[in-house]
């Protein structure tokens, strides 16, 4: 199997900005995306958790602290000019806002046009258009209906999708998605969610989907990697996590997802943290060592002052927790 | 049915919005953003608002706050707390109206408090615009007071709010917003921008609050699982009309509305058994330009059941519920089919 982008054994940690400590955004994380069976793979964890530091690992935005970051095989620091242009055409991202993307006094052509120059792809204006038409095609839009416009005049759906036919364009071989359904309606996000499946499905492509929302993770994802803090909570086949899911934190996600059904209230009796230490990241500088859950975990033992290492609890998962430590460490 | 409520003094809605319309004089022409909007809360009950983005929420919430700003105009209607219409109310009656009677968390708010300044700063700003003027102590008292209803400690008050996580943000906008015991709050999206743990927290919260200041809540959002976990009633908002209100149970159970039944059935997999894993189902076709609605009923080009009328002819809100079982309280629907 050759995988086309490796993190191994990844830190990232930040030193001096607001505060004058340090910030663990991810603690010795490590993923790899094989060319050979493209998936879709869930990144979940809440504002924070390190998601955003791993999509800007892969795509070569900053360096790690420590662990290696390689594409095909080889650092990333370290390709040659030649490799580091096929890097950037095979590993693309479409980001939240789709709007933010666009800069609202050019068409929509222009954030099409560009990409096509930069990576050289037409010989000739024609050619360019050609290609351009071609994608919006695929992606299920009438390139007459647009090009030639500007980004107000599309709908949200629109913008979306010449997102998605953005990143089709240089054909790519992995597309990172940052939370690229929050902030719309359940309507829209469907359709966002059914674009991204078919890139997996029609066109080969590997997804990483990054959001904060375990339901729509459930809905189009295989596989699935659940953070707390910057660390791996667990991790494995999206339904058997979802369903039974093994680490404290993992349950009580999906314990708080609100169900439509006045019959099925929010799970009495989850444990839940101090509302004064919500989400404040304490427990994230570089000198505290042991579970980063232990503070809100109603399991909490002696032995989570230590972190816990990933155990093996079935062939295809791994939980970061002392409860499974009767299994084999991976 | 407001009229009848009235009558009987005792059993008065919290809050009386009828027909209720708000516009925007833009260059390319006028949008009505809220037009005939009609729904009223009792006191101590919560009312959930529901649409895609665009369709009026935050325009009604900030009409009943009387924060339209040009080119936005309030062009009709009336909105009653305690017999009084906040809508008729003098700029300085409704000064004083605003935090005592009704009080809005805002949409976004936990991302604009002022970055230079510290919390407790920013609490009392709110309470001095509409309070007598209290010494400092006492000031401190009721900051106390106020970040300790909301869940957070004294220390919290000294901090700047960079240094606050997403979740102690939006309880400090609560603060703000409940410093003077309003009988309506309303909250528009309060927890869209957190996860679902820290927002399952924030609505416990809110639900605390509401009990001890026996308010009235207008909850704002588009999560219908977070709808069905904290509201009684429920309204569904298309276009800058509400097209169907009720029960949350009427609504969730026997959605009238095509568009409510396809808000309904759009719901992800994991949260209703009927479903497989990957049945993506959204709402085919996009929101209408407000600039040019769809003549009739502003659903039908999206509309799988539509009729022949209803190109031409505008639905109103009428009664719909099959039972008139008394404690269930009255459906209603904008939609030809009934
Ligand atoms: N450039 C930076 N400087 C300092 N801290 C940062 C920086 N980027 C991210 N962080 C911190 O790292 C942690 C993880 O952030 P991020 O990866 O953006 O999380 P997520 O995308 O899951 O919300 C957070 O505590 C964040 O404040
Ligand atoms: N200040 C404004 N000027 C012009 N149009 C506005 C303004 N504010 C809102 N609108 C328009 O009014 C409509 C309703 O917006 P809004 O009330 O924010 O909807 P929601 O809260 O349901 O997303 C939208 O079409 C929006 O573009
Ligand atoms: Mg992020
Ligand atoms: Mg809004």
């Amino acid at each position: 199997m050759s995988s086309l982008i490796e993190l191994k054994n990844t830190s990232k940690i930040f030193g001096t900005g607001w505060f004058s400590r340090k910030t663990v955004a991810l603690r010795d994380f490590s993923i790899s995306v094989n060319e050979d069976e493209p998936a879709i793979t869930a990144l979940v964890g809440e504002s924070g958790s390190g998601k955003t530091t791993i999509a800007r690992l892969i795509l070569g935005i900053i360096p790690p602290t420590t662990g290696e970051v390689l594409y095909r095989g080889k650092a990333v620091a370290q390709l040659s000019r030649a490799e580091r242009r096929q890097f950037r055409r095979d590993v693309q991202v479409i980001f939240q806002d789709p709007f933010e993307v666009y800069n609202p006094f050019y068409k929509v052509d222009h954030a099409l046009h560009l990409p096509v120059r930069k990576a050289g792809l037409a010989s000739s204006r024609d050619e360019a258009v050609e290609i351009i038409e071609t994608t919006l095609r695929q992606v299920g839009l009438n390139p007459r209906d647009t090009l030639g416009r500007y980004p107000h005049q599309l709908s949200g759906g629109q913008r979306q999708r010449v997102m998605v036919a953005r990143a089709l364009l240089l054909n790519p071989k992995l597309i990172v998605a940052d939370e690229p359904v929050s902030m719309v309606d359940a309507s829209l996000r469907a359709t966002i969610l059914e674009n991204l499946r078919l890139l997996n499905t029609e066109f080969g492509i590997s997804i990483i989907y990054i959001t904060h929302d375990l339901t729509t993770a459930y809905e189009i994802s295989e596989k699935i990697v659940v953070l707390y803090r910057g660390v791996v909570a667990e991790q494995g086949d999206v339904v058997p996590v979802v369903e039974e899911p093994e680490h404290p934190y993992t349950q009580l996600l999906i314990g708080s997802i609100p169900m439509p059904d006045p019959d099925q209230k929010w799970q009495q009796g989850l444990e839940v943290v101090s509302p004064t230490t919500d989400g404040a990241d304490d427990t994230m500088n570089a000198e505290y060592t042991g579970c980063q859950f232990a503070d809100r975990c109603p399991h909490a033992m002696d032995i989570c002052q230590v972190a816990a290492p990933l155990y093996q609890t079935a062939p295809n998962r791994v939980v970061s927790c002392h409860l499974y430590r009767e299994t084999a460490v991976v | 049915m407001s009229a009848e409520t009235h009558a009987n003094g005792g059993h008065s809605a919290a809050l009386d919005v009828n027909d209720l319309g708000v516009s925007y004089y833009t260059s390319s022409g006028e949008i009505k953003a809220a037009d005939g909007v009609s729904f009223s809360i009792m006191p101590g009950k919560r009312m959930g608002l529901v649409g895609e983005s665009g369709s009026g929420k935050t325009t009604t919430a900030l009409a009943l706050m009387r924060l339209i700003k040009p080119p936005g105009r309030i062009t009709k209607g009336s909105a009653v707390i305690d017999g009084i219409d906040l809508l008729s109310l003098s700029e300085e009656e409704m000064r004083t109206a605003k935090l005592s009677q009704i009080a809005l968390v805002p949409q976004g708010a936990m991302n604009s408090l002022n970055p230079v300044a510290k919390v407790k700063n920013q609490i009392i700003d709110g309470l001095r615009d509409h309070d007598a003027q209290h010494s400092a102590s006492q000031y401190r008292e009721l900051v106390t007071e106020l970040l300790d209803k909301v869940g957070l400690n004294r220390q919290v008050g000294d901090m700047y709010p960079h240094e606050l996580s997403g979740g102690m943000k939006q309880r400090v906008t609560i603060a703000i917003a409940i410093s003077m015991g309003p009988k309506v709050i309303i909250a528009d999206e309060p927890t869209s921008a957190l996860d679902v743990v820290v927002q399952r927290q924030i609505m416990e919260t809110l639900a605390e609050l509401q009990d001890e200041l026996a308010a009235a809540i207008l909850l704002i959002g588009h999560d219908i699982g977070l709808m069905a976990q904290f509201v009684d009633t429920l309204g569904v908002m298309y276009a800058g009309r509400l097209v169907e209100t009720g029960t949350l149970r009427q609504l969730l159970s026997e959605p009238k509305h095509p568009y409510t039944q396809m808000l309904i059935d759009s719901l992800p997999s994991l949260e209703r058994k009927d479903r497989k894993r990957g049945d993506l189902r959204g709402i085919p076709g996009t929101a209408p330009s407000l600039y040019a609605l769809p003549s009739g009923c502003p659903f039908h080009p999206r509309c799988p059941q539509a009729m022949d009328i209803c190109p031409s002819e505008e639905p109103l809100l009428k009664v719909v519920n099959d039972d008139h079982v008394a404690n269930q309280g009255e459906q209603q629907a904008a939609c030809l089919l009934y």
